[in-house]
């Protein structure tokens, strides 16, 4: 049996497909428009479909109407649309019998949109959070003093109350008789002990209080070890930088020591807006052969990139490690 | 006459600094010949100095890693002895240190006999490690029931990465590490990633950067 289709049920399943589509001449006048385009075409313009040219290029660069956006730009166009749903439009061109037709094509991606969108804003969210741990995560050890200092200090508060009794105990005559077999010179002398040891750590604490700056301690370090330190140049006060190039001077010169017999080391330290660059030189003997890089500069190397700093090693004709990291709150400081 | 074994310590607290030369003072054939703040230098002084035995905290001042310094002193000068002394409950760095080669893993709950008798064997040529780290309490599990792949992923949610660094630094898929977080809020009742991250960083069960 041979079936027939009309011309209008053609249309008419044209017209229900979901999505939107326009067939058109070169020159944009339109053959066949859906009623999805229709209307997306009244959303997007405020007019019926007349040129689908020019319908293209406000999908791509005009400023579409009635509340209606562009989203994403390019080849494949997003558009939101004034109720808040979202199209993503194409354009292909056919060759139909010969003759040149262009297809424009609007799909509803509301849905994929929205939950891309969610994800972007979780996935957004969690580098926040994640950002805030690493900033606790530094504050962690400075918090974790903190507790020490005050269990420290109530150790000590418990210790002056028990060296207290036990000094009682030693000047009353009374209370001898509650440690019958240990007469009061020994008594005195455990009162004694207890009350030096309650001095030492109340002498700890105040040490603590004193704590030392990164720079102090690579001094000290090298003056221990009888390594003359040459610094040119402003070394950093405090904070990360302090820390991280005294953790690259004291491998520095762990090395000099170890590889160079090197018996001076040199730092060259240079400031910008953006960054510092330290150089470390030593007065020993440079390196024969070809270099290797060692597990402490590795591991350094990864401190200082993790920072969003690098370094370099150059051999000749003196070992040298350059070191740069940028500053902090700078462009070029790497969020891990 | 016994040889005396010279000990350096590397500790940042100096109330555990003085309480531990008290100790070692008052032992027989010890002598604390340094006590650093930051195991950065204790390589160089291992170097320089006669030194026999290392007390290495892990967590140490300007954020340096004791650990880290001990596996490269058991390179640089293998005779010394080292034990790693730390409150840290990540059993991670037993692991790591026993694979590096540090003679001994004391935890800081140990009481001084305790530390005494692991520094005299340790000197003696005894290696000596806990079979595991204590058990505590992370909301509603035990320490003891998280197992690896589930540390490791709460080390680096600690350490402040999000779900894609964890994938790519673990080798894992994004979803597995969803899988993971959910399950470790799941076991511990936590009500969000960032109680569990801050509960395990205050309790020691893992250390990021250590």
């Amino acid at each position: 049996m041979r079936r027939r289709i009309s011309g209008g049920a053609v249309k008419e399943s044209f017209d229900n497909l979901p999505m939107g589509l326009c067939f058109s001449l070169e020159n944009g006048v339109p053959i066949l428009v859906n009623r999805v385009m229709y209307g997306l075409c009244h959303a997007i313009a405020g007019e019926s479909p007349r040129n689908a040219e020019l319908f293209w290029q406000l999908l791509t660069e005009g400023e579409p109407r009635n509340g209606a956006a562009r989203i994403v730009d390019g080849e494949r166009p997003v558009i939101r649309l004034g109720d808040g749903s979202y199209r993503v439009f194409a354009r292909r061109a056919l060759n139909v019998d010969g003759r040149a037709v262009i297809q424009i094509s609007a799909t509803d991606i509301t849905e994929a949109y929205c939950l891309a969108e969610r994800l972007r804003k979780e996935n957004e969210a969690l580098r926040r959070l994640g950002e805030r741990m690493r900033s606790y995560r530094e504050n962690m050890d400075e918090l974790t003093r903190r507790e020490e200092i005050l269990s420290a200090k109530i150790r000590i508060h418990d210790s002056i109350g028990r060296t207290l009794l036990r000094t009682r105990y030693a000047l009353s005559e009374v209370d001898q008789e509650a440690f019958p077999g240990r007469n009061r010179e020994e008594m005195a002398e455990a009162a004694l002990d207890a009350w030096e040891d309650i001095a030492n750590m109340l002498r700890s604490e105040q040490e603590r209080e004193m704590a030392r700056l990164p720079l102090d301690y690579i001094r000290e370090t090298a003056a221990a070890v009888d390594l003359k330190l040459v610094i040119n140049g402003p070394f950093p006060a405090d904070g990360r930088a302090a820390e991280l190039f005294a953790t690259v001077a004291s491998e520095a010169m762990t090395n000099a020591i170890r590889h160079a017999l090197a018996t001076e080391m040199t730092i060259e330290i240079t400031e910008t807006a953006l960054a510092y660059q330290a150089r470390f030189l030593n007065n020993g003997e440079p390196p024969s052969g070809e270099y290797e890089e060692g597990g402490g500069l590795g591991s350094i190397r990864d401190k200082l990139e993790r920072a969003g700093g690098g370094t370099r090693v150059t051999v000749s004709p003196v070992f040298c490690l350059t070191v740069i990291l940028p500053k902090e709150g700078t462009e070029n400081e790497k969020r891990d | 006459m016994k040889k005396e074994i010279r000990v350096m310590l590397v500790e940042d607290d100096p109330m555990a600094a003085r309480h531990l030369g008290f100790l070692v003072e008052k032992a027989e054939s010890f002598k604390m010949v340094r006590v650093i703040e930051s195991a950065m230098s204790a390589e160089i002084f291992c170097l320089k100095e006669p030194i026999d035995l290392v007390l290495m905290d892990v967590c140490t001042a300007m954020k340096a890693s004791g650990l880290e310094a001990a596996l490269k002193i058991k390179k640089s000068v293998p005779r010394i002895r080292i034990i790693i002394l730390t409150s840290q409950l990540d059993g991670s760095l037993l692991e790591r240190a026993r694979a590096g080669g540090v003679d001994s893993f004391c935890y800081k709950l140990a009481d001084d006999a305790e530390i005494l008798d692991i520094m005299k064997r340790t000197a003696e040529g005894e290696s000596v490690y806990p079979d595991a780290p204590p058990v505590v309490r992370i909301g509603e599990a035990l320490s003891s029931e998280i197992d690896r792949q589930h540390m490791n992923v709460l080390r680096e949610l600690a350490d402040g990465l999000t779900d894609e660094e964890i994938a790519r630094k673990l080798n894992l898929s994004v979803y597995t590490v969803k899988k993971y977080v959910s399950h470790l809020l799941l076991m511990t009742e936590y009500r969000n990633r960032t109680e569990l991250a801050v509960a395990a960083g205050k309790l020691g069960l893992v250390t990021p950067g250590y």
